[in-house]
């Protein structure tokens, strides 16, 4: 099997499948300019950030195998305890999978912001934006 | 301050936001959202046409393909509103298709449509689809026409209660060209006039994805089987034409002549003994019976056919046969609407017995009180109710004793329309108890200031009970022999209360502000004949920023309240109209509602007079001749 090496925004390396590494079209995209031979770097995306980012596109790999006993509702389980995160990891998730370009996670992770949106009064949604801001700040 | 998602991002999560709530609060949050948020709406409601201009809406959502939009307030139905009192629909389209929206979907209420407006519309967007005029009038079968000929695209012609002018020299199921194969809603049932058949028939036919269709009772009863046996199987939601003429050798012949009837399959047959329980007549003396017999069954399969149907309405002039052949249909309906058939009470007992599914019934008041107790025993699931008065005097109301088996039976009620002769504290309390997921409470005594009429007691303490016990209560009409108690009440305890309507009720000023004060999500407030005035009124000014309107007509509310109030809000349109001459200050009827218009709207006619900013009030006083109808300013 055939390694792709992706570098954190801190400089950290990670090993992952080249199979695995496809699931973002954005690194599809560099590997199809630059080639496997160096390591593809993502300024953009914390370690911590990328970990996850590996961890749910292993995750759903798996589960879409065609050995996989994974039910659906396992699956979901997986997604809701994915996404179970403080809203400022959730917000770098967004951007992360959005820079990343991996669909089905920025979906997920859309989802979920929405959902934290809904029946929220501005005030509330305002709140809920800010304070993530100086979380991160 | 906001956390800062790339505007491409903000998208992808307001793909998940579709309520107009939670939109709302979105745009609210920052310039840079507002923007991103309008750019992406494709789904607009808008409760008060004038809230807001079409130039402005145009402006801000430039890709709207869905429209909602009210425009008279309720009371119109009831013929409070001076003629020509506006709600046009024509500057929107004229606006809209200007602009260029893709406008694809056009959901009206109480709004005044004109054929110049329709024949726009269905020129201007190449897409439209979908078009529901609700309760609306000012136009014609011309209007109708144009859309049927030129969108080609449509899938949805709803009139629902609308008034359409009849031309007889417009067919305008004719004009629904051959490429028309879309439709999947077809509901014309508030025409007066009979439809060209063979045009409508043909319709039905190349349009095989219809699933709802609603006739008027034009339509008769060999037409509607005939019909049927083209598109029954696939149909969810039927409204029948007249149900008459079965019995009837001569007028009903034409049921050979629809080319019915048809033979009858065997196991239809079966089904139809077992599920009607209705023995064919032994080899009949008379020649008749054995035809009417005939046709029954012909009926019975051909509805037997329709296996998909959920809602049943129409049944105009239904005659008993014909009912019997509608019991294997009832077996499967969520919703029944009876409230156009002019039953006798046996038929009507006998049919609602078997609708055991159903979850929302309308019905005319002559089903009484021993009609609701079957409805209590067989509709365990029910959760929508509505009793209309029939016209009738005396016979056949329903009471308090029906709303009592109603309680006992249906724990899932969650909305009732009640008009009743008479009512009890303690029936109002036995329901507020039994059904507490109540969210529409609508009770309205035929005779105005009914006391409890076991007691003699005002009905306060029902009312109290209501909005003590159903929490989640938005809906609240209100009936009968009120104190200002009750308003308290609903003040202290209604704190889910978005909408109330309240006629000939409460002692004073004290009933209304009650309300303001504890109401704090009220947005619809429809009152008529209580002796509200000025003090009442101006307790609302922290609401009306908030609501969607306020009504007052028959109230005690004085041209200086009306002008106190536009001044201390000025960015509310205070409408009144002042005709009576008996009380020199007092107006007949005020409208008040907010809006981000710059100005009155120039469209009222000359009887209503536009407030903004109190400023022509002391013109009023000093120059305009009271009681006139070229009253404006």
């Amino acid at each position: 099997m055939v390694k792709v090496t992706l570098k954190s925004a801190e400089g950290d390396v990670f090993e992952v499948d080249e199979e695995l590494a496809l699931e973002s079209l954005m690194v599809k995209n560099m590997i199809e300019d630059v080639g496997l031979d160096s390591a593809i770097s993502l300024p953009n995306v914390s370690s911590t950030i990328l970990a996850k980012v590996i961890e749910y596109i292993k995750f759903h790999m798996d589960a879409q195998k065609d050995g996989s006993k994974k039910t659906s509702e396992e699956i979901k389980a997986f997604d809701d305890d994915f996404v179970n995160v403080g809203i400022p990891t959730l917000f770098e998730m967004v951007l992360a999978s959005n820079y990343l370009n991996v669909k089905s996670l920025l979906s997920l992770t859309c989802n979920t912001v929405a959902n934290m949106i809904k029946t929220k009064p501005p005030a509330e949604v305002k709140e809920m934006f800010t304070s993530a801001k100086q979380a991160k700040a | 301050m906001v956390y800062e998602f790339p505007d491409d991002i903000l998208e992808h999560v307001l793909v998940f936001l579709s309520s107009h709530r939670d939109r709302n609060s979105v745009s609210l949050v920052c310039k840079s959202w507002y923007k991103a948020e309008a750019a992406s709406r494709a789904n607009l409601f808008i409760g008060n046409c004038y809230s807001v201009s079409p130039e402005l809406v145009a402006r801000r959502f430039p890709k709207v393909r869905s429209l909602t939009l009210k425009g008279k307030p309720r009371f119109a139905d009831f013929n409070l509103l001076p003629p020509h009192w506006g709600a046009y629909l024509l500057p929107w389209i004229v606006t809209f298709a200007h602009a260029s929206l893709p406008l694809e979907e056009l959901r009206l209420k109480r709004m005044c449509v004109s054929d110049e407006a329709l024949d726009l519309l269905a020129t201007s967007f190449p897409g439209f689809r979908v078009i529901v005029l609700n309760n609306c009038d000012g136009f014609s079968t011309k209007g109708l026409a144009s859309i049927a000929r030129n969108c080609r695209n449509l899938q949805e012609l709803n009139l629902q209660e609308s008034l359409v002018e009849d031309h007889s020299s417009v067919d305008w199921i004719s004009a629904f060209p051959d490429s028309t194969t879309s439709l999947l809603a077809l509901h014309f049932s508030c025409l007066d006039a009979a439809v060209d058949f063979d045009a409508l028939d043909a319709l039905v036919a190349r349009n095989p994805q219809l699933r709802s269709l609603g006739l008027n009772k034009k339509v008769a009863l060999w037409q509607l089987q005939k019909l049927l046996h083209r598109c029954g199987p696939q149909l969810t939601d039927l409204g029948t034409g007249s149900m008459s003429g079965i019995g009837n050798l001569n007028g009903g012949g034409a049921v050979g002549v629809g080319g019915l009837p048809l033979p009858l399959p065997q196991q239809l047959q079966a089904q139809m003994q077992v599920q009607v329980q209705v023995q064919p007549p032994q080899p009949a003396p008379e020649q008749q019976e054995m035809i009417q017999w005939e046709r029954i069954q012909d009926l019975g399969a051909c509805l037997s056919s329709c296996t998909k149907l959920q809602s049943l309405s129409g049944i105009w002039e239904a005659e008993p046969p014909c009912l019997i052949a509608l019991y294997p249909v009832c077996l499967n309906l969520l919703s029944l609407n009876l409230s156009y058939a002019n039953l006798r009470n046996a038929d009507l007992l006998q049919l609602l017995s078997h609708c055991h599914k159903l979850q929302r019934l309308w019905l005319q008041d002559n089903v009484e009180d021993a009609g609701l107790r079957i409805v209590a025993n067989t509709c365990k699931d029910l959760r929508e109710l509505r009793v209309f008065p029939a016209d009738h005097e005396g016979v056949g109301v329903v009471t308090e004793q029906g709303l009592l088996a109603i309680s006992e039976g249906c724990a899932n009620l969650s909305s009732i329309l009640y008009f009743c002769r008479r009512m009890t504290n303690s029936a109002i309390t036995a329901m507020s108890r039994a059904c507490s997921k109540m969210r529409r409470f609508r009770l309205c005594i035929i005779t105005t200031r009914q006391p409890d009429h076991v007691t003699g007691e005002p009905l306060d303490e029902g009312f109290g009970a209501i909005v003590k016990n159903c929490k989640e209560l938005k809906r609240l009409a209100v009936s009968g022999l009120l104190t200002d108690r009750a308003f308290q009440y609903i003040g202290e305890f209604g704190k889910n209360v978005e909408t109330l309507s309240v006629a000939f009720a409460a002692d004073s000023d004290v009933g209304l502000e009650a309300v303001f004060r504890g109401c704090t999500k009220i947005r619809k407030l429809e009152i008529r004949d209580c002796p509200f005035g000025d003090r009442a009124l101006l307790a609302g000014l922290e609401r009306y920023e908030t609501m969607r309107f306020l009504w007052l007509s028959g109230c005690r509310v004085s041209i200086a309240g009306c002008d106190e109030l536009s001044k201390k809000l000025p960015w509310l349109n205070v409408e009144l109209v002042k005709e009576s001459t008996e009380d020199e200050y007092t107006v007949d009827m005020l409208y008040v509602y907010r809006t981000v218009m710059a100005s009155a709207r120039s469209d009222r006619p000359p009887s209503v007079i536009g407030l903004r900013g109190g400023e022509y009030f002391w013109r009023w006083v000093r120059g305009a001749a009271v009681g006139t109808s070229n009253s404006s300013i």
